[in-house]
């Protein structure tokens, strides 16, 4: 792989803002990086790289997974410009993408994980300053939960989208995104029951 | 004592959402993001698998009128080599003279005439 251009190199790395750019900014934006600006797809990569991550970080078990997934999404989403219409809404698009991303390594991982030891299956990471009773349970509870009912749980209650873009970003009915979310919640709650128990 | 999970609207249970977000966190701070981006745009800049890529795909539309075009252009020279070619054969066979043939085929009766008389003739 070669170096990156001089005017990547040297564009300030200012801290990423999450707000996404104005509309008619943005499509001009996707305009210049489809006539082939690398710079204003860097733009792009600043401004949806968190609300692209916590997409991935949704679907994926781990966070490592999870920055593999924004780092493919985001080469996916390159590779296609060319078919991306401007009049699109480009975040749903990317997040479709990056979730696709997401969805292809945990389907990798998982046959990675039949084909290992049971000592080798990946356990989330958390910060041991951060653990607390409720979180390691909870983390461990989430490992439990069947993938997409984990997706949208954390999509919707943590993230905040509805379900019908949930639905859109997975592939599935809103239906069965609002569906999915009572028997997470319903799931969790029971795993959980007795932390409450115990307060 | 047992406390029940505080339910807010939509059924979203509070304690829950606040230990989930802190579980997928993202870690590191502002440093995090910073490095995400460069790996994410050291991933997409020009790679020299892409340079090819890329340059096929902007020149695509180029590409396709050129291919058209040359289609055409070939279509076209097939028609008239063709059309030449059957003009040269008309005008080869309206320019043949009957009379050859004539003359031939006469030698060969007269021949076969003469073969015959001397049959006859002969001792």
């Amino acid at each position: 792989m070669t170096a990156l251009p001089l005017h990547i190199q040297h564009r300030p790395m200012t801290a990423p803002t999450a707000e996404p750019a104005q509309p008619d900014a943005e499509r001009a934006l996707v305009r210049e990086a489809q006539a082939g600006s690398e710079q204003a797809f860097a733009m792009l990569v600043h401004t949806h790289m968190r609300r692209a991550y916590a997409v991935a970080r949704a679907i994926c078990a781990t966070h490592e997974d999870a920055e593999d997934a924004v780092q493919d999404g985001f080469l996916h989403a390159y590779k296609a410009l060319e078919r991306f219409r401007p009049e699109q809404a480009f975040a749903a698009w990317l997040n479709r993408i990056v979730a696709n991303a997401a969805l292809d390594i945990g389907r990798r991982r998982k046959v990675r994980d039949a084909d290992s030891l049971p000592e080798t299956l990946s356990v989330p990471q958390f910060d041991p300053s951060e653990r607390s009773e409720l979180r390691g349970r909870l983390g461990a509870a989430l490992e439990q939960l069947p993938e997409r009912q984990r997706s949208v749980l954390v999509l919707h209650d943590v993230e905040g989208y509805t379900h019908g873009e949930i639905g859109t970003m997975l592939g599935i009915p809103e239906g069965t995104a609002r569906s999915d979310l009572h028997h997470a919640r319903a799931s969790l709650r029971e795993r959980l029951r007795d932390l409450w128990s115990d307060k | 004592m047992r406390m029940e999970p505080r339910i807010g609207p939509e059924g979203r249970d509070d304690e829950l959402t606040r230990a989930l977000r802190v579980l997928h966190a993202p870690p590191g701070g502002e440093a995090f993001w910073v490095s995400l981006e460069r790996r994410i745009l050291a991933r997409v800049t020009v790679t020299e698998d892409d340079l090819w890529w890329r340059q096929l795909t902007r020149w695509r539309r180029g590409l396709a009128l050129a291919g058209a075009a040359a289609i055409i252009v070939a279509a076209m020279a097939a028609r008239h080599s063709n059309h030449l070619r059957s003009l040269h054969a008309y005008n080869e066979i309206e320019g043949t003279r009957v009379a050859p043939v004539q003359v031939a085929s006469e030698t060969e009766r007269e021949a076969s005439r003469e073969v015959t008389l001397r049959y006859v003739v002969g001792p």
